[in-house]
């Protein structure tokens, strides 16, 4: 038997049929945004900016299709300012609180220094932050909020890898510009070394003839470590590549990408590890692993460049087990 | 002894079923040995590799022991190289860590040097409160400082005291103070992992697996642990979804893969102990694929083939019993008619004996008879020609025309039936001679009846044209007087022709060989065929001489030669006489 439907019965049943289908799709992005994580990248540089954009490409391999990123950049090594940097900072923690990320990334000194610690310790914000050097003491790091990776040189592996080439050695020359970073990073050198039985003499200049100098004064040394030129403002990298080909007669090694032509061998930092730690920290968190559990670490992956260049224009020759493991020639 | 058909159906059934019982049986018993023997195969083996497996982990802590043993200060990168060699060769080792030995007196100077290396803020401590258990050591700490791989999940044991971790609790005491090497620890909660730990000592080799040498704490410089995936570690070898696996530890189930059937009829099963740094493992093994009919197939197919021959011997027998009885029967009937128609044989060959004799005894009496006859009319017919002559001779010239013209017809006559008398003779003879098969030149024969006819009946001159180097097969005496005959008759019956000529040969006839005699002579009406052969026939009349038996003799010689004659033949035309030899001879010939 058909069963006839009154009119008004009707009605009621397209009535509630059209509210049902409202509530849905009122409900949705409800639904949606409860399902969809989100986080935040605070970079302290810019994008273009080699390093920055090292640990950029590593989080976003991370955390892509894990959660909504939205991304800061403080831009201040460019404008390195304290004003500008606090200002940034500002700008950037409301950004932050409209946002309102479940875990925050904060990469570089700066963006610690002006919006993690001054807004963000010890809050409810789970904090990963990476690209810090040497310690995060500077920062009170750890928060009960936050843990992250420090950014440190390969001091030991680079010396590691200077003794599998020459044997045992005595005595080294840090060669580096007059900066005050340089400085802290080279008692961080004479600290480890001095306790492998290894002299290593500092030299710090300004100019570049200054640098040619004790370049040339250190070929009697066992080998040289080439340290950052960011403070020697007339560097011309044409001249002095062409000047280190043709006098070199010593073991040179660097810890920074940009220093490669300079030297024969070089153990740099990777950026994308930073990012990579910095991703994967911010996952687990987001699957529910507690921050504070989580210690602090370090850097441990370093990209092997040799000079072959250089390397045949010197008597200098490396080990097979560099050669090997070089990530690439410069 | 004999069995009664009936007996012997049921001996045969009985035995055929006993038989293929016993076979099946016997198959059945072979192929579940061959089904444990499998089995045994299998997990000897499976067990084999397994202790290949632990072998293969004892020789990469044997590695990495080393590692820590040379050298005090072990970077993070040679412990992360090593330790990622590792991992592609076993891929069941999801983690690797080292925790070296500290005393509390340096356990502050180490923590700085950690927080100066960059792990800030880093303390030893113990384990996570729900993994935690109390350290057994008051003056020494184990802190894990190197962890591979190392994640967010595994940092959270970086700088943990590994005394404090419950499954290290549970085998304490022979890892430490027995010194053991590797100790397995099943972990609770978590059924598809385990962890392995192994003593770093300054001890030799030999005294590392020596339970009765305690170590003192002293001598232990550090602990590596290893997680196991067991689904990557014992999954690879136990592999078999067809057994049943399960692995205990101290009585502690650490892995079971596989079912129990519960329709296994028969149950197989092994256990294998397996000696791991003196710790037994139990791998009991248990065949989880119950028998099906698949697996029983042979024995089946042997019942069935068995009783299948059971029967087929059953049905043969019996339808040899049936066969024999119906043949018996038949027999029987047979060997009666056998006699009746023995028995009518007999009477009719004795009828027939008897009619021979009798019809040999009157064809012999015949021929006697007609012997006589014709000698008896021979004494009367040469008086009659004698007394003719005489009269001839000495009274002719007494006689009128008239009468020296009967005296003329009275000796015709009486020459005519001398001629008469020798013909049936000659008739006669040719039944009576004994019959010589040879094979002779018919052509030659053929010559020399012409040359006696010549010398004989001198005659017109004619033309003959005989065939020669012709054979046949047959008595020559008597062919002799046959081709007399034909051969006398064609000189006859063309002696009118303006060309007379006759023809002897021989011809092929539908494949058979067909001998003939041919004259181009009066001929004869082929309306009268049928009496050409019948004696005193002459289709002539007195126009030609003959006594009309000529034809008659040689019909009667073909036919003891098992030959047939026939004529053809037209009025003014001539005639052609043909004869075969033997029984072949054309189709429809001789017909009338």
């Amino acid at each position: 038997m058909k069963i006839q439907y009154h009119a008004p019965a009707r009605k009621l049943n397209a009535m509630i049929r059209l509210f049902a289908i409202l509530l849905f799709t009122l409900n949705f992005p409800v639904i949606s945004a409860n399902e969809e994580k989100k986080c935040l990248l605070l970079m302290s540089y810019h994008q273009g900016y080699e390093w920055n954009d090292g640990i950029e490409n590593g989080v976003d391999e991370k955390l892509d299709g894990v959660c909504e990123l939205k991304k800061i950049f403080m831009d201040t090594k460019r404008n390195s300012s304290t004003e500008f940097g606090k200002r940034a900072a500002l700008r950037a923690k409301s950004i932050i609180e409209n946002f309102s990320p479940d875990v925050l990334i904060a990469t570089d000194d700066n963006a610690s220094r002006y919006v993690i610690k001054p807004y963000f310790k010890n809050t409810g914000l789970p904090v990963v932050f990476c690209g810090i050097n040497w310690t995060a003491q500077e920062y009170s790091y750890p928060y009960t909020n936050a843990t992250g990776m420090v950014e440190v040189a390969p001091i030991i592996p680079l010396l590691v890898n200077i003794q599998h080439s020459l044997g045992n050695v005595k005595h080294g020359v840090y060669l580096s510009s007059d900066a005050m970073t340089e400085h802290k990073d080279f008692k961080r050198y004479e600290k480890e070394y001095r306790e492998r039985g290894v002299h290593l003499t500092p030299i710090f200049v300004s100019t570049m003839a200054d640098w040619k100098d004790a370049y040339a004064e250190s070929q009697s040394a066992d080998f040289i470590i080439i340290n950052n030129k960011a403070g020697i403002n007339d560097w011309n990298s044409v001249k002095l590549t062409k000047f280190v080909n043709q006098n070199s007669n010593t073991l040179t090694v660097t810890n920074y990408r940009w220093m490669m032509p300079y030297a024969m061998l070089g153990m740099t930092k990777s950026a994308r590890e930073q990012g990579l730690w910095a991703g994967e920290v911010a996952t687990a968190i987001l699957n529910g692993l507690a921050v504070k559990n989580i210690p602090i670490t370090v850097n441990k992956t370093w990209n092997l460049y040799v000079n072959k260049k250089l390397l045949n224009n010197s008597r200098i020759k490396l080990s097979n087990r560099i050669l090997i493991h070089a990530y690439k020639s410069w | 002894m004999t069995y009664a058909p009936k007996q012997r159906l049921i001996t045969i059934s009985t035995l055929g079923i006993l038989i293929a019982l016993l076979l099946t049986g016997l198959t059945l018993q072979y192929e579940v040995g061959l089904v444990k023997k499998t089995f045994s195969e299998k997990t000897g083996k499976m067990a084999d590799e397994l202790k290949h497996q632990f072998d293969k982990i004892n020789n990469i802590d044997d590695k990495l022991s080393f590692l820590f043993q040379v050298s005090d200060h072990v970077l993070d990168e040679d412990f992360s190289l090593q330790s990622r060699s590792i991992f592609p060769r076993a891929p069941y080792i999801k983690k690797i860590i080292y925790a070296p030995q500290i005393r509390n007196s340096h356990i502050k100077s180490e923590e700085e040097k950690l927080q100066y290396a960059g792990y800030t803020g880093l303390n030893f401590r113990p384990f996570l409160q729900s993994e935690s258990a109390r350290s057994p050591f008051s003056d020494i700490i184990f802190p894990v400082k190197y962890i591979q791989p190392y994640t967010p999940y595994t940092s959270l044991w970086f700088g943990r005291d590994i005394m404090t971790y419950l499954p290290v609790q549970d085998m304490l005491h022979s890892l430490i103070l027995e010194g053991k090497k590797l100790q397995i620890s099943v972990i609770k909660n978590s059924p598809s992992e385990l962890y392995l730990f192994s003593t770093v000592t300054f001890l030799n080799s030999d005294n590392k697996n020596n339970s009765k040498n305690a170590v003192s704490t002293e001598d232990i410089f550090g602990v590596l642990g290893y997680l196991i995936d067991l689904n990557q570690w014992l999954l690879p070898v136990i592999k078999n979804p067809n057994i049943a696996t399960i692995a205990t530890l101290n009585n502690q189930q650490f892995f079971a893969q596989g079912k129990l059937s519960e329709n296994n009829v028969i149950n197989i099963t092994r256990t294998e102990l397996i000696d791991f740094e003196g710790q037994i493992i139990n791998l009991d093994f248990h065949l989880s694929k119950p028998l099906t009919l698949i697996d029983y197939r042979i024995p089946l197919l042997i019942l069935a083939l068995s009783l299948l021959l059971t029967r087929l011997i059953f049905f043969i027998e019996k339808n040899h019993i049936e066969r024999n009885k119906i043949l018996n029967e038949q027999n029987s009937y047979i060997e009666k008619k056998v006699s009746e128609k023995t028995a009518l044989l007999k009477e009719r060959t004795s009828q027939l004996n008897t009619a021979y004799t009798h019809q040999l005894a009157v064809t012999r009496e015949l021929e006697s008879f007609s012997y006589s006859i014709s000698h008896d009319l021979r004494a009367p017919l040469r008086s009659i020609s004698t007394f003719s002559q005489v009269l001839k001779e000495e009274y002719s010239h007494l006689l009128d025309d008239e009468a020296k013209n009967m005296l003329l017809r009275v000796q015709k006559n009486a020459q005519r039936m001398n001629l008469l008398i020798d013909d049936l003779l000659s008739l006669a003879k040719v039944s009576r001679q004994t019959f010589v098969y040879e094979r002779f030149s018919i052509s030659k024969l053929a010559n020399e009846q012409i040359q006696n006819l010549i010398e004989r009946t001198p005659t017109h001159p004619f033309k003959a044209n005989i065939t020669q180097n012709l054979s046949a097969k047959g008595d020559i005496r008597l062919m002799g007087i046959a081709l007399n005959n034909l051969l006398g008759n064609a000189i006859k019956y063309s002696s009118k022709s303006e060309a007379p000529s006759i023809e002897f040969g021989l011809t092929s006839i539908n494949a058979v060989d067909v001998y003939f005699v041919r004259d181009n002579g009066v001929g004869f009406d082929m309306r009268y065929a049928d009496k050409l052969f019948s004696p005193f026939q002459r289709l002539h009349g007195d126009e030609f001489e003959g006594t009309g038996v000529g034809l008659a003799t040689v019909q009667r010689i073909i036919n003891r030669h098992s030959g047939k004659i026939w004529a053809e033949s037209e009025p003014g035309k001539g005639t052609c006489f043909y004869f075969t030899l033997g029984e072949d001879h054309p189709p429809g010939v001789g017909k009338k």
